[in-house]
């Protein structure tokens, strides 16, 4: 009920965006479902170690995209991998989803597909399969999101949710190296390696109904420690630096294959150019020759040889994204951590 | 000459046996049958003439007559079956007929006219015969096979000779030169005539020859330098021969030049050296030139440029200021080269090279005499250069060899029945003979002093005067010279201070390699004094490329190297070869390299997670291909021994190992006296034992609680003191333990590393070889920059993207740095609190240590 209403009374809004600048609003802000938050939560936290995704409903509304409601693909297979864009090609993940739209919509669901959610492995969700699949739901909508949940890093008490989108540089650049992100195209757009993805700030928000009912359930208790205070205050820290030390480690094996990638490059450049200096210079001397004797001058482009390709930067883009993700989860938690560590010490040493 | 054509005629009597044979199948015609009974005869006359006349002239009357008879027999032969029309039998015996007037003589035209006429006559009835269309369609297919097979051979013939004959009738058939043709004294004397305008002077009175003669025969020879006519020897014995009529010094030091430089032209090309008589007289020319310039202070060499204009016979004669040109410096390097040459090119384990060593005290003496030379002239860059060779000599050579050398060259000085008897021998020239007369006739001696003070004060002077690269070379002849001499410590603390081994890559392939020899010289020096471990450094980089050899121009080791290298290189690389007696021992260089690295390193194997970086990489290769093989049976060469003997130690049975090691037979090589070898292999036996307890605690330790150290003492065989030392090194080097002096018990503290350790460790070498890797390539794109070549609008812009692309790299590197740190910092701070416990615990025991040493 709230829903449709919310739907009527915001629609005139949504239309005036449309004609302002329908094409280019970008998504400044997600606000997302207290519901759907802990349908994705659940899906995520269930399916862990392995993975899941699923698809978000909403409304796009204004300046902030409204999740509302959000249901899981099925997993395929019993190896728990799960391609979240093999799925919605295969044929069967298509039916599913579609059937899921129309049942959603005959229980009066928003039934507008805004994007799609999957769960992470400490922060590992830069990959190309992200890009592609931003890429594809771009075709049919304009603005999407992903919602990542990790449920590792959920379990150091924070909130794991992230809203993330292709930020429009980016897609720019890509587009115009027509799929290929060329060092050209880079630099023409000025993009830099952390504008790959943008986070988009995301806001839980319940309705007036949902929180009348936890201000029930939570009169008359205390309500200043819960559970996640209690996670909080774990103690055991290696673990958690220890995967993202391998995951870092995993990632510099990455970037040495796009080094040797780019040595490779450098080699064939470097013997294209002496070759084609080579070849330059004798044609010129042709040239110099036929126009001293009258004839007609040849062209000075080298048919047979072909300038070898630089390597695309696109992995190196996410690798480096990747790295920064990594890195930013350590320092947010060794700063807890060494407060944590030093108000035990002082406990202990009291 | 005889014995000549008698060969030949063997020759061709096999070559007919062999026709013979295969045209036996035939029915056998009439020729072949006189062929054979003739060649019966043949044999005879061959066998008598062979056994016993000694009698030329008959001898060549015979031949000659056989030759005859030979001909006309094939050539009847030819007419016959030409008559007969039997194509295929005219086709062998025509062959036969061109081969027989090959042979024998030099040119077809000589032949008789019979001959000629029979050629002709095949020539056109073969012609003839193939024009007649419809008779050669009536023959069978062999015989018309043959015919055309036959017109074409005899047309192709017949142009040569006709070709050769017009020739012969435009040059007037007066050219009968070859001596083989015409032995009649009349025609030498004729030859003597057409010369005499030529070299009048040769045959002169010497009275009458005057200084203009003299000066024009010179010019003459200057003028017939680098033709291809002109014999190159006979050039050589003329100015011989004119420098002893020279009117006046200056004259014959002209002379001289002209005479040592026709010496260097007579070997023709750069492979191929100078004959050792040549090189030999060239020296006493060399020297003599020498005694006159020094003698004859108004005769100046013009070393670059041209000299000034001629000056007029007079002055000349009178003993004014003349000016030639000419340097003693290039004569000088140039003899040195080509004794190098010569080195290079006999084999070294024959007498001829002894012998030609004995050469080398001659070189000293002369090179040290042109320094003095130039020292008197003040001509600094000479003096280095001809410093630097003379050093080149003798900074290889242990003072014995040295005073050795002296004595020899003095007894040569001295006695003069001695050298004339050894240089007679070995040559045939006669003016050999007097090279050291010479020497004692004008002073020359061998340089003076003691070998370490000439070679310092050479090498000082080069310090002085020299330029850059031949600083370099003093410095590194001086430190190979004090090493040889087993002055170790200088030659180590010199090669540190001169900051080589930065440089080394950048300069000439030569100079690179006598650093290696110095290195590979230290090496072996620091063994032989017990520092095993510099020892390895200074072998690392030599052998374990495996291209030793190749480092050492100690010859070229084949391998999958040898097949990019071009023609062009590898002759190169011929030339650089050092001469065989001044080799280092790659054998022993490598028994030593690999017996220090298993006095070192073989505990190394067993220390965990160590940085792969530091480990000796090739031993480690070596250990590996070691116990890889499926069955290892008795140790059989140098690697297989010392491998075996590692084996051993690992075991912890360092007997059998020491055994192994001190009954290598390379050690007989060592360049030192008995008692220092005896010695150096004591060390290495006592090194071995702490070795194995090494290796023993890194590889067992972790299976204990703790070790007593008593019966660790027992197991090695070393007190409990050295025991005790080495353990204490052993803690101090990071082994986590601690001693326990009233128990004497070592107990142990070993802790396995952490999994976050470990992904710490293995994160930090992935992102210093990533980085490494990215410097690499940001080099390349700096060299690129460097030459740039914007000649097209193109290629610069793409040069100015690459740049930007690469200060957007260099931005994200700059980040990846200041994001390493942070991270490793927090990362080693957790890893602190986490280890943290056994790194205090021996760093408690530091004191204990000291207080026990």
């Amino acid at each position: 009920m709230s829903f449709a209403a919310r739907a009527v009374h915001t629609g005139d809004a949504a239309t005036d965006a449309g004609t302002d600048a329908s094409k280019v609003a970008p998504v400044r802000a997600v606000e997302l479902d207290g519901g759907a938050a802990l349908k994705i939560i659940k899906h995520c936290a269930d399916a862990s170690p392995g993975s899941a995704t699923g698809q978000l409903l909403g409304l796009d509304i204004g300046a902030a995209l409204d999740v509302t409601a959000a249901f899981p693909f099925p997993k395929i297979g019993n190896d728990g991998s799960y391609d979240p864009d093999g799925a919605f090609a295969s044929e069967e993940g298509a039916e599913y989803q579609l059937d899921m739209l129309r049942c959603l919509r005959e229980i009066n669901v928003d039934s507008n597909i805004v994007g799609w959610y999957q769960s992470t492995y400490l922060g590992t969700f830069y990959s190309e399969e992200l890009v592609a699949t931003f890429l594809s739901y771009a075709e049919s909508i304009e603005r999407c999101v992903c919602i990542a949940y990790d449920p590792a890093y959920a379990e150091q008490g924070v909130c794991a949710l992230k809203a993330l989108r292709l930020s429009e540089k980016f897609v720019e650049a890509y587009e115009a190296g027509k799929g290929e992100l060329t060092p050209e195209n880079i630099h023409e757009k000025g993009l830099k390696w952390n504008e790959v993805v943008e986070e988009v700030p995301l806001t839980i928000r319940n309705s007036a109904l949902a929180t009348a009912v936890m201000g029930e359930l939570t009169r008359g208790q205390d309500e200043t420690l819960n559970s996640t205070d209690y996670e909080r205050l774990d103690l055991s820290t290696a673990p958690f630096v220890e995967e993202n030390m391998k995951l870092l480690g995993e990632c510099m094996e990455d970037f040495a294959n796009e080094q040797q990638k780019v040595a490779y490059y450098q080699r064939n450049m470097q013997r294209y150019q002496s070759q084609h200096a080579h070849w330059l210079q004798k044609r010129r001397q042709e040239n110099a020759r036929r126009r001293a004797a009258g004839e007609d001058v040849l062209p000075e482009e080298d048919p047979n040889y072909k300038a070898p390709q630089p390597p695309s930067r696109l992995e190196n883009f996410l690798i480096t994204n990747q790295v920064a993700e990594h890195v930013s989860q350590l320092e947010n938690f060794t700063r807890k951590t060494e407060a944590k560590l030093e108000l035990v010490g002082a406990l202990a040493g009291k | 000459q005889s014995s000549k054509f008698w060969g030949a005629d063997s020759d061709s009597s096999e070559e007919v046996s062999d026709d013979f044979s295969d045209s036996s199948a035939d029915s056998s015609s009439s020729s072949s049958d006189s062929e054979e009974s003739f060649q019966g005869a043949s044999k005879y006359l061959q066998d008598d003439s062979s056994d016993s006349s000694e009698d030329d002239r008959r001898v060549i009357q015979s031949a000659k007559e056989r030759r005859h008879t030979e001909l006309k027999a094939t050539v009847s032969n030819v007419l016959n079956h030409l008559s007969s029309n039997d194509w295929p039998e005219l086709v062998k015996s025509f062959e036969k007929l061109i081969k027989h007037i090959d042979k024998h003589y030099a040119m077809p035209e000589q032949v008789s006219n019979s001959v000629k006429r029979a050629l002709m006559q095949v020539s056109e009835t073969v012609d003839s015969a193939y024009a007649d269309k419809e008779h050669r369609q009536n023959l069978s297919t062999s015989f018309s096979k043959a015919l055309s097979a036959l017109r074409q051979r005899v047309a192709k013939y017949m142009k040569t000779v006709s070709l050769d004959t017009n020739l012969t009738l435009s040059s007037g058939g007066d050219s009968e030169t070859d001596d083989s043709t015409c032995d009649s004294i009349a025609k030498k004397s004729e030859v003597e005539v057409d010369k005499k305008d030529k070299n009048y002077l040769l045959y002169a009175d010497k009275k009458d020859v005057t200084y203009e003669m003299i000066d024009e025969k010179l010019q003459d020879i200057t003028a017939s330098r680098g033709k291809k006519s002109t014999d190159r020897h006979e050039v050589v014995r003329h100015l011989l021969y004119v420098r002893t009529l020279a009117k006046c010094p200056a004259q014959e030091v002209e002379i001289l030049l002209h005479i040592i430089s026709a010496q260097f032209d007579m070997s023709n090309s750069m492979a191929s050296c100078m004959s050792v008589a040549t090189w030999r007289n060239c020296v006493v020319n060399v020297l003599r030139l020498l005694t006159l310039l020094k003698g004859n202070s108004h005769i100046a060499l013009i070393e670059q440029g041209e000299p000034a204009v001629r000056v007029d016979k007079d002055t000349i004669l009178n003993g004014g200021h003349v000016e030639l040109a000419g340097s003693l410096c290039a004569f000088v390097e140039r003899l040195d080269d080509e004794y190098n040459k010569s080195l290079q090119n006999i084999d070294p384990h024959t007498q001829e090279y002894m012998s030609r060593l004995q050469d080398e005290c001659f070189l000293l003496i002369l090179i040290d005499e042109v320094i003095g030379y130039y020292k008197d002239l003040q001509n600094a860059e000479s003096q280095v250069k001809i410093s630097l060779r003379l050093l080149s000599h003798i900074h290889c050579k242990t003072v014995l060899l040295y005073e050795a050398m002296r004595r020899f060259a003095f007894e040569r000085l001295d006695t003069k029945h001695n050298h004339k008897q050894v240089i007679i021998d070995a040559t045939q020239e006669p003016q050999i003979s007097n090279m050291d007369s010479y020497y004692a006739a004008d002073g020359f001696c061998f340089p003076k002093g003691k070998l370490h003070e000439v070679v310092s004060h050479l090498t000082e002077r080069v310090y002085t005067i020299g330029d850059q690269r031949s600083k370099v070379r003093a410095i590194l002849y001086d430190t190979f010279h004090k090493s040889v001499c087993g002055d170790y410590d200088t030659a180590r603390e010199q090669l540190l201070m001169s900051h080589l081994q930065q440089s080394i890559n950048h300069m000439d392939v030569d100079t690179q390699v006598l650093f290696n020899r110095c290195m590979a010289q230290i090496g072996l020096n620091a063994f032989q004094d017990g520092a095993f471990g510099t020892s390895k450094a200074c072998l690392s980089d030599l052998l374990a490329s495996g291209k030793a050899r190749e480092l050492l121009a100690q010859g070229i080791s084949p391998g999958r190297h040898s097949v990019e290298r071009n023609l062009e290189q590898e002759k190169l690389e011929r030339r650089r070869q050092m001469p065989f007696h001044t080799h280092v021992n790659v054998d022993l260089l490598e028994s030593v390299f690999l017996v220090s690295s298993i006095l070192t390193d073989t505990h190394d194997l067993f220390i965990k997670n160590r940085q792969p970086r530091t480990s000796n990489r090739s031993f480690v290769r070596f250990i590996e291909g070691f116990e890889r093989q499926t069955f290892n049976g008795p140790p059989e060469g140098l690697r297989d021994t010392l491998m075996c003997a590692t084996k051993h130690l690992i075991e912890g049975n360092w007997m059998a190992a020491s055994d192994y090691i001190t009954n290598m037979d390379c050690w007989s090589m060592l360049p030192t006296s008995e008692e220092r070898r005896d010695y150096v292999l004591k060390l290495i036996v006592s090194e071995l034992k702490r070795e194995a307890l090494r290796t023993y605690v890194f590889q067992r330790a972790a299976y204990y609680e703790s070790l007593c150290l008593n019966t660790l003492s027992a197991m090695f065989g070393m007190s409990v003191d050295a025991i005790q030392t080495t353990i204490h090194k052993l803690l101090a080097a990071g082994l986590a333990g601690s001693c326990d002096p009233p128990t004497t018990s070592f107990a142990v503290h070993l802790t396995e590393p952490t999994a976050l350790h470990l992904a710490v460790t293995i994160f930090s070498e992935k992102l210093t070889v990533f980085l490494d890797a990215n410097e690499r390539s940001l080099g390349v794109h700096v060299e690129t920059e460097a030459s740039p070549q914007h000649d097209d609008e193109e290629s610069y812009m793409k040069q100015r993207s690459a740049r930007q692309s690469r200060d957007d790299e260099r931005e994200d590197v700059s980040k990846l740095r200041n994001m390493r740190f942070p991270n490793v910092s927090h990362s080693t701070a957790t890893c602190m609190n986490v280890g943290g416990d056994s790194r205090k615990g021996s760093n408690k025991r530091y004191p204990f240590t000291g207080r026990s040493l």
